[in-house]
């Protein structure tokens, strides 16, 4: 610490810089005209330091900041020496570190004594951008320019004048231009606020000090946690998953990190991801870093500042044109989907060497859902837009909780209140309920999703939705079984049709009078072996209607009967399930065996008469330390029976050697190859 | 109106009684311990200590936090929730907030919902927005769930249906086959607790109320039963900033949910109002927590919705922000090195390291010990001593720990820490709703507010501190002088342009005829009522309403728009001309005036100020020991007394420290009066 940094007065500036940001906050909420912002709360404030470090942010969604600090320092480049008090500079270009399009930063630099001191961003998404869906965002968008207005880093205040013109380019390129005009002003009143803070900070302190304080406060940052990751194991740790893909893939691509722990130091490789998609579900560098992050502070030090001396000791890289450091053109509008499946293989990666946070996987995909119509009461058109939140993950101490905000994301409403909905658009909302059987079972299980119903009461109207995870399921740990994933139909006179080719993905379905959206969130994974779980909780959850008793049964082996749990029957229903489950041996193979990207396992004909598994289908490898793995069976004559084939990637995943023995389990229908 | 009033304020370790003589025209003050298993035992143990005859015929008002407990410790009814089809899960669903801190916490537990899933029933009915009937309420699917809510044995039933703000016919429909069916079971509609839009905060406000109700209305039975009837009448302090009958109290206990804090502020107000102050924000810092709240132009802020146990409560209170930093709060080394306060306390037990009752860890109060800013044993006037070397040690060991050579300047920064998130507080209720704070005075109050009110107005650049009389019984004091107050509430949801402006006028008419007929059964004239109409408003689409007063006499519309419009520029800075406005809701607010203790003048001070000092000794201020400063008994100051700082006054709950850069004179009504020169 520098002799003149007082630790007392390092604490009292932070709270100041906490209360600016806050206040931030509270000015855009209060004064932005989309509900996403002021009831979302899909916003986020920052505070960095003079070149783009970030310093202080606001609770918001990790999503907005983490990434915020690597576009800051991309503009500061852009304009080089070219950035003067009273310029206001907005981006929303995803290639230079953005998240998608909706998201729209604004950046001013804070002047004082005739220097740069620090740079105040907000960046709010906005309801709309242009593109070729209301809303913008949509699972049918194969290229960035469907996806809405392109923003470089472009000044629309030079010298504390407006530009002429720019801002008015910009609304003639978007829905509902007067909302977005006003959540434009508020953003503007946002960065005024942090300026106004930030100039009495510097009046009352000095600028000297306020620097070398930024300095300390990230450096503090930096050597805690440095210290959290000295505290694993060194080695590399390496975890796989899958996104549900696009219409080249015909099926899921994968996702594959391999972390290597060196002493205070953490890299992220994620070299042999598939590469970008013709789908939305892609994302920037700095994206996947932010998810690298997020799965790291809450498995490493959950409670420390969040700043970018935090950052500095982990490392991130991925190979350019993957779906995890996408080039142009490629969508992105789903970049969110791409950096929840990073958190995954990231707590997948790290499950055994962190265990103490450990949870199940939760619902994987922000759920954009939207719905267009004309209101037949005064003709215009209104766009319903929601992000429903599901079930969150079981953990060593308790289970996980039914459809609530997760660790990953910031504490915002995910879905309206009914009678709002019902007052805006023409539509009716028949039931909000929880997803009943969609935990993730286990020792802890995890948390239910949510199922919703949506009604359309105009003559037609289009339903969008980019969703992930609607396909391989969100894991369970340590034993803990998968949890339902996201689903989402339309119900038409009672048959439910599926709205487009890849699930998850629609664009634009056309609605008719009468037609409901069914939305269907994940649940979470669940933790440990749910034949472990107490049979009074089992039945807890029975009378409950959490679960069925069929599922009570089936994969508790808990018997119940006349509101009670029959201990005899439970005892042998276990037994039975127990000497059920499926076990294979590892045969070692000399490398990770893949078809299409994704990881194959061989079995012999044998063992899949036996277990019924056929060729194709995927299965679960149980991990009873950490999390599984998924892989595609493959029936072939030459695996010997009662084995398993797998590589060296494969058995460090399972922490497994030759000759160990595996619960295998079936997962889902069929699936392509 | 009765003769005397008597206020009585429950705390987490004292119960403050506080007594008006109107012959005398002075206020007394009785501490008595808090009884946590029935806090009615304290209560009237500072009843005896008053004497019978100084309580009979007397108006007892009472600031409880009997409602407050039984949520926070989830000890109320057992309840069952009847939901439109499809919404049984609305209580437990909620609008899928954490409602607490848990970003990077992947073991975050949402609390049980206070009613099982099991005992939330559905019928079969459907309202549209608006209230018109998208399918009629099937009577039988009502008759159909008795027997499962009946095996459920349930307290209380809360129905709550889709869009009853706009039609309450199906709740009451429900309401009246549940009363046929169930006889005596209690029914709480929605639309009459709330009829505000919003299904989720109506239910949980419905639901907080039914919870809470069984044990508060025995509370508050019992107590009306032991005071007895010949005492007067007994109220309840309202988190509005009203009281409320015994009785009303016990019908909707959830409007009592702030009644502690909000007898605080009044008591601010109580002072204020006698010694010309105008805006100010008080500060009621206690053990564990510090409450703040704004009032300007003698009014204070009221919001219509708030937080309690993470759950939307949505009536009427006053902004009253609360923080986790008091008296009790503990110092201690984060992983970092850094140093953080609170938010864990010491409470009362063990308390800071100075009681010597097992506390370790430095708190807020052993800094202040260990500056010389409190005396060993002042406290409640020698009733609690304290240990200064047991400070003394704590925090050598905290500087050990953080590797920091100063202890002096350590304990300074705790108190400065503490200060900080007090600070943050008063800006979220005043810079962030439009306020400059520079331009209020600060009024603290509660054992620890004096102590830190200087250094807090340092830190938020206020000049001005306004220290009353009785700072530790304040809450108490309060309660005296609180008004009657009644909320009605209708949610109108259409453009204001639209609107005729009869319908305002009718609708405020009737809202107003409910309020006068209100007051007049609590036997309220209408010389003694003041109708106060209001109109929550908003751009269209915003979510945020802010709170428009007009009279209904007026050709209402055009000056709703205007006034909305300057409201909404002084607030953010910005209007939007052409942009549709639209009223929520109207309101009404209907105070029944009590009379005002008339305080009397304290006397005034002839001697020289030495005569009131009981001691001198050194403290620290601003980064130094200053030697030799004086340590005044506030109740041997008369009016007219003048020093600067540094200094201390102390008297019996409370002490109030005057830093170098501060002045202090008492006015004739005994306020301390303090200005930074």
């Amino acid at each position: 610490m520098k002799p003149s940094i007082d630790l007392i007065t390092l604490e009292v500036v932070l709270e100041y810089f906490v209360s600016t940001v806050r206040e931030m906050g509270k000015t855009i909420m209060r004064t932005a005209h989309s509900s996403i912002i002021f009831e979302g709360q899909d916003f986020s404030c920052a505070i960095l330091d003079k070149e783009g470090a970030l310093v202080a942010q606001s609770e918001g969604s990790p999503a907005h900041i983490i990434p915020l600090p690597a576009q800051v320092r991309e503009a500061l480049l852009y304009f080089g020496g070219d950035l003067s008090e009273g310029d206001v500079v907005i981006v929303n270009d995803t290639y230079s570190s953005g998240t998608h399009m909706n998201d729209v930063a604004m950046m001013v630099p804070f002047f004082a004594d005739a220097r740069r001191i620090a740079i105040a961003v907000v960046r709010a998404h906005w309801g709309d951008i242009g593109g070729m869906t209301p809303g913008s965002i949509s699972g049918g968008a194969t290229e960035i320019y469907q996806e809405g207005l392109r923003i470089p880093f472009v000044k629309i205040y030079r010298g504390g004048k407006r530009v002429e013109g720019l801002l008015e380019l910009i609304l003639a390129n978007v829905r509902v231009p007067d909302e977005r005009e006003g959540d434009f002003y508020a953003m503007l009143a946002c960065c005024h606020t942090a300026l106004d803070r930030m100039r009495s900070l510097a009046e009352r302190f000095g600028t000297t000090l306020i620097e070398d304080l930024m300095v300390e406060h990230l450096n503090r940052s930096e050597r805690r946690m440095r210290d959290a990751i000295a505290r694993v194991r060194p080695g590399t740790y390496a975890y796989e998953d899958y996104f549900d893909g696009d219409a080249a893939s015909g099926g899921p691509i994968p996702l594959r990190v391999s972390i290597t722990v060196d002493g205070g130091t953490l890299k992220a490789d994620f070299a042999g991801s598939a590469l970008q998609t013709g789908t939305p579900v892609n994302c920037s560098l700095a994206v996947t870093a932010m998810g690298t992050f997020v799965a790291l502070k809450a498995l490493l030090d959950p409670r420390g500042h969040i700043n970018q001396g935090a950052f500095r000791p982990v490392t991130v890289v991925a190979p350019e044109g993957t779906i995890v450091n996408a080039a142009h053109p490629a969508a992105m509008g789903g970049f969110s989907e791409v950096r929840r499946r990073v958190e995954s293989v990231v707590m997948g990666a790290l499950a055994m060497a962190a265990p103490d946070y450990v949870a199940g996987d939760i619902k994987g995909a922000t759920n954009h859902t939207y719905i267009a119509s004309v209101h037949p009461a005064h003709g215009r058109p209104t766009i319903f837009y929601e992000y429903p939140s599901g079930g969150t993950g079981g953990f060593r101490e308790h289970d996980g909780s039914h459809t609530i905000r997760a660790y990953d994301e910031g504490d915002f409403t995910s879905i309206q209140p009914a009678e709002a909905v019902e007052l805006e658009h023409a539509l009716l909302v028949e039931r909000c309920e929880l997803r009943v059987d969609s935990c993730g079972d286990g020792l802890h299980r995890g948390g239910l999703g949510l199922h919703r119903e949506i009604r359309l009461l105009a003559k037609e109207g289009n339903f969008s939705e980019l969703s992930d995870r609607n396909i391989l399921p969100p894991f369970g740990v340590c034993g803990g079984y998968a949890s339902a994933p996201n689903a989402f139909a339309v119900l038409r006179d009672g048959e439910a049709i599926e709205p487009s080719a890849i699930p998850g993905k629609v664009s634009k379905f056309p609605l008719v009078e009468g037609d409901i959206v069914v939305m269907e969130t994940a649940g979470g994974g669940g933790y440990g072996s749910p034949l472990a779980r107490d049979p009074e909780l089992v039945l807890e959850d029975v009378r409950q209607g959490y679960i069925t008793v069929e599922r009570a049964r089936d994969r508790y082996g808990v018997a119940i009967s006349s509101d009670r749990v029959d201990e005899a029957g439970t005892q042998v229903r276990r037994a039975a399930l127990k000497a059920g489950i499926a076990r294979l041996r590892i045969l070692e193979v000399p490398t990770d065996e893949y078809a299409g990207g994704r990881r194959t396992c061989g079995i012999s004909d044998l063992d899949a008469g036996k277990l019924e598994i056929a060729d194709g289908s995927l299965v679960e490898l149980v991990n009873e330390d950490g999390a599984p793995l998924r892989a595609w069976a493959v029936v072939d004559a030459a695996t010997p029976p009662g084995s398993l084939r797998l590589g060296p990637i494969g058995r460090s995943v399972l922490g497994a050697k030759e000759g160990a023995s595996l619960e295998v389990r079936i997962l889902g229908g069929a699936l392509p190859r | 109106m009765t003769a005397s009033s008597i206020g009585i304020d429950t705390g987490g370790t004292f119960t403050d009684l506080a007594v008006y003589d109107a012959g005398a025209g002075d206020i007394r003050t009785i501490k008595v311990p808090s009884t946590v298993a029935d806090p009615s035992e304290a209560v009237m143990r500072s009843l005896d200590r008053l004497g019978k005859e100084g309580w009979a015929n007397s108006r007892i008002v009472h600031g409880t936090t009997v409602a407050t407990n039984i949520l926070l410790e989830r000890k109320g009814a057992r309840l069952a929730i009847v939901a439109t089809e499809g919404f049984r899960d609305l209580l437990e669903i909620g609008r899928t907030r954490r409602a607490s801190p848990g970003l990077f916490n992947t073991k975050f537990i949402k609390a049980p919902p206070l009613v099982p899933r099991v005992s939330r029933f559905e019928v079969r009915e459907r309202l549209r927005a608006g209230g018109r009937v998208h399918r009629a309420l099937d009577p039988r699917s009502v008759e159909e769930i008795c027997d499962q809510l009946k095996a459920s044995r349930p307290e209380a039933a809360v129905v709550c249906l889709l869009h009853s703000y706009a039609n309450a016919e199906h709740e009451r429909e429900v309401g009246r086959i549940l009363g046929e069916k169930l006889p005596g079971l209690p029914v709480i509609l929605s639309s009459d607790v709330v009829p505000e839009y919003r299904e989720y905060e109506r239910l949980t406000t419905s639901v907080i109320n039914a919870y809470v109700l069984p044990r508060v209305k025995t509370y508050v039975g019992r107590l009306s039963q032991r005071i007895g009837s010949s005492a007067g009448r007994l109220y309840v302090m309202g988190s509005n900033g009203g009281i409320l009958t015994a009785q009303a109290a016990g019908q909707t206990p959830a409007r009592t949910i702030l009644s502690g804090p909000a007898g605080g502020v009044n008591g601010a107000m109580l002072a204020c109002a006698a010694a010309g102050v105008e805006d100010f924000i008080t500060c009621d810092m206690g053990g564990t927590s510090t409450d703040v709240a704004l009032v300007a132009g003698s009014k204070p802020t009221v919001v219509q919705e708030s937080m309690i146990a993470g759950l939307p409560l949505k009536l009427p209170q006053l902004d009253i922000n609360t923080v986790g930093a008091g008296g009790g709060s503990i110092a201690w080394r984060d992983v970092d090195g850094s140093l953080r306060v609170g938010p864990q306390s010491a409470g009362a037990d063990p308390g800071p390291v100075a009681y010597l009752q097992g506390g370790q860890d430095v708190t807020v109060t052993d800094a202040n010990l260990f500056l010389g800013r409190i005396s060993s044993g002042t406290l409640l006037s020698g009733e609690l001593s304290l240990d200064r070397e047991a400070s003394a040690k704590a925090i050598g060991r905290l500087a050990g720990e953080l590797g920091y050579p100063n202890l002096e300047r350590l304990a300074e920064g705790v108190i400065k820490l503490a200060v900080a998130r007090m600070a943050s507080a008063i800006r979220e209720i005043s810079i962030e709703r439009g306020h400059d704070p520079r331009r209020f005075a600060l009024v603290p109050l509660g054992g620890a507010g004096p102590m830190h009110a200087a250094e807090l107005a340092d830190e938020l650049g206020i000049r001005r501190i306004v220290v009353p009389r009785f700072p530790g019984n304040l809450s108490a004091v309060g309660l005296i002088g609180s008004d009657i107050r009644h909320d009605f509430a209708r949610t109108v949801l259409a453009d204001v342009r639209g609107v005729a402006p009869g319908f305002i006028r009718e609708a405020g008419a009737d809202l107003v005829a409910a309020s006068r007929a209100a007051l007049g059964r609590e036997g309220f004239p209408d010389s003694d009522s003041r109708i106060e109409c209001s109109a929550d408003m908003r751009y269209r689409g915003q979510a945020f309403d802010l709170n428009i007063p007009f009279d209904p006499e007026d050709g209402v519309a055009p000056r709703l728009s205007a006034d909305f419009e300057e409201r909404y520029q002084q607030r953010y800075g910005h209007r939007r001309p052409g942009k549709p406005i639209d009223i929520v809701t109207l309101r009404v607010v209907a105070t029944g005036v009590v009379a005002r203790p008339k305080l009397a003048d304290i006397p005034r001070q002839v001697d020289a100020i030495s005569e009131a000092e009981k001691a001198r000794r050194t403290v620290y201020f601003d980064g130094a020991w200053h030697r030799d400063c004086p340590v005044y008994e506030r109740s041997r100051l008369g009016a007219g007394a003048e020093f600067a700082g540094p200094a201390v006054v102390e008297e019996y709950g409370s002490t109030t420290a005057i830093p170098p850069a501060w002045h202090a004179a008492f006015d004739p009504l005994g306020n301390i009066r303090m200005d930074r020169r």
